[in-house]
């Protein structure tokens, strides 16, 4: 691309830019969410989607509350969700939704025990089973440890993408910044946590990055309206995020960031202590070897902890958000996760 | 710092919001990286030299540092704000000789505004602290800065990228930003800037939890829910939910239990299973 814009002339890179700035503008806004979904009935806040047919080895998708889900179902090109459902998985997707004001006071406990639970009961059921799989997502899939862990005997697999599991790696720049905070004094302040604020905290990582070459590269996208359509599809997606209910978040920068508690065996939650050698069966744990967000040290802590006696592992290249669009992931990474299911699947009964 | 007008206040145009001051260093990064960009981009490029070049960053510095100094206006403005002499003290200065000896702070809380008179001085105390850490935060990016400088200058000085490699400025700018990102790395690795963050945010938080008081006396004067009425409110829907979650839950037990009692009743008794309609109305 440097070769295209000479060193004299920098005006040749302004107009590119310029040009490709007026294109997006006439493209947005853009459409997010390819794979089409039907809302079941949930009797708690969340909002229960299942995709692709309901005959097929059921999977529920738990995601992190501090972003959309939708990453997950960009485009019809990079859709982890159309990915495992050609696949013949029924997936299911909690999607948390944006909490407000009025659930500043929903625990941890609330989004185990009313949320992923109840989903649980309702896949079971439909699916004449008695255990589901689970595969959960980032900070997702840290709940679905725990949700393992606590109810061992209702979930069948378990998947883990770039999943945290020891907080206080070496590597975690996340964890060196909270660590001082006093967490409760701030949501005691805010009441909920503003997404403003940890977008801010998560740019803060990599500033360069996202705030510079990223747009720079805007350029490159002067006559490409399918790549330039990808680009303003994750920038959306990348700010929009909801804000955080203030007690949940105080219990997970409290417990998991600076008590480090899966790993030191101290957490607590639904009123027991979670313990993840309790979950003893198939686990696939994958993590991404750039992952700044969660270091793959942090992910692969999981195997010390866990009970699984089938536990495996995969490490891709790329950084955190490649494990879910990045070409090689959805050309190595879902066919084999898919197989996998199929494999440790205990045939549908319906 | 800004010079107090009593006709007319100057304030400064971004006093929007704290939480804006707050981001004041990812504003100051952003400064940085156009204005370097602005260096690399410049339409004159003739006599470019390395030395033109280091006038030129040596420029985009010392901007940065006025940027720098003016995230701290801010906080001196509303610290300023709160050391206003008020006209009572004006009216009591003939008896101040007495107490030259009892420093202000040092005052009890009397009278009926006692309580009023604590808050401000919480709230003096937590713009102290709020300036110390903005300060100290302030103080990092600018170590942060010239080390990125440094570094860039060193790496350019020492050829690399080499006259023949760099081929453009995007290239050049691209070094810019790998110098720059391996720098902030080794920053946010430090012990101390990560530090900073956190005491300025802490410091932020104990500075709105001591306006919250004022505010709330205001809300409360013009007849507005305080946040304190708001957050009543909040744990009150909360055990609200709590008690139907629970009650449901409650209900789903005794319904699957009924369901399995009448699942053996219809085992144990003789003949063929019936089922009834709203038995598959149950069901479904």
């Amino acid at each position: 691309m440097s070769d295209d814009i000479p060193l004299n002339d920098p005006l040749q890179l302004q107009s590119k830019l310029a040009r490709t700035l007026r294109r997006a503008r006439e493209l947005q806004p853009v459409s997010v969410g390819s794979t089409p979904a039907r809302d079941l009935p949930h009797p708690g806040t969340a909002t229960l989607y299942r995709y692709g047919s309901a005959e097929g080895v059921p999977l529920l998708i738990i995601y992190s509350l501090v972003n959309r889900p939708y990453i997950l179902d960009l485009s019809c090109e990079r859709s982890v969700i159309g990915a495992l459902v050609r696949g013949g998985i029924t997936v299911y997707l909690l999607d948390w939704g944006y909490p407000g004001p009025m659930d500043r006071f929903q625990r941890l406990d609330d989004y185990i025990e009313d949320e992923i639970d109840c989903a649980v009961d309702s896949i079971t059921a439909r699916h004449a089973t008695e255990r589901v799989s689970i595969l959960g997502v980032c900070q997702g899939g840290t709940l679905a440890i725990c949700y393992a862990a606590l109810r061992a005997e209702r979930v069948r697999n378990l998947i883990t993408l770039a999943t945290p599991v020891d907080f206080q790696t070496p590597q975690d720049t996340l964890y060196r910044i909270v660590r001082h905070v006093n967490i409760e004094r701030l949501t005691q302040a805010l009441g909920n946590v503003p997404a403003i604020g940890l977008n801010a905290l998560f740019t803060g990582l990599k500033p360069f990055q996202l705030l510079c070459r990223r747009y720079l590269t805007l350029a490159e996208l002067d006559a490409d309206d399918q790549a330039l359509q990808a680009f303003l599809r994750l920038e959306q997606w990348m700010y929009d995020s909801p804000d955080q209910a203030g007690v949940a978040f105080v219990q997970f920068v409290r417990d998991f960031y600076q008590a480090n508690g899966l790993v030191a065996g101290s957490l607590q939650l639904c009123g027991e202590n979670v313990n993840p050698i309790r979950f003893t069966g198939p686990l696939f744990n994958v993590y991404a070897t750039a992952d700044h967000l969660v270091p793959p040290a942090a992910a692969k802590a999981l195997a010390n902890l866990t009970g699984s006696l089938a536990y495996r592992e995969a490490e891709l290249p790329g950084g955190h958000l490649g494990l879910f669009i990045s070409r090689h992931a959805h050309r190595r990474l879902y066919p084999t996760l898919v197989e996998w299911l199929h494999q440790c699947s205990e045939p549908v009964l319906r | 710092m800004i010079q107090q007008d009593s006709a007319n206040h100057s304030r400064p145009e971004w006093t929007q919001g704290l939480l804006y001051d707050l981001l004041a260093g990812q504003r100051a990064l952003a400064i940085l990286l156009a204005a370097g960009w602005s260096v690399l981009t410049a339409p004159a490029r003739d006599s470019e030299t390395n030395t033109v070049l280091d006038a030129q960053l040596n420029q985009v510095l010392a901007q940065l540092r006025e940027e720098i100094a003016r995230s701290v206006e801010f906080v001196n403005f509303l610290l300023d704000l709160a050391r206003q002499p008020l006209p009572i003290d004006r009216l009591a200065q003939p008896f101040s000789a007495n107490f030259a000896h009892f420093p202000m702070h040092l005052y009890p809380n009397l009278g009926p505004l006692q309580k009023q008179q604590a808050n401000l001085e919480a709230l003096q105390r937590t713009l102290d602290g709020y300036q110390t850490a903005a300060l100290r935060y302030t103080q990092e990016l600018s170590e942060l800065f010239e080390a990125v400088l440094s570094e860039y200058r060193q790496e350019l000085a020492d050829g690399v990228p080499s006259e023949s490699t760099a081929r453009s400025t995007r290239e050049l700018y691209d070094h810019w930003l790998e110098v720059a990102e391996r720098t902030y790395e080794r920053f946010l690795r430090s012990e101390t800037y990560p530090q900073a963050i956190s005491d300025l945010l802490n410091a932020w938080t104990d500075l709105r939890l001591a306006l919250q008081p004022a505010l709330d006396e205001l809300l409360s004067y013009l007849g507005l829910p305080t946040q304190r009425a708001l957050e009543d409110t909040q744990r009150h829907l909360d055990r609200l939910r709590r008690q139907q979650r629970a009650d449901t839950r409650r209900l789903q037990r005794e319904v699957t239990a009924l369901r399995n009692e009448l699942a053996a009743l219809r085992d144990a008794a003789p003949g063929p299973p019936t089922t009834t309609r709203s038995d598959k109305d149950d069901r479904s």
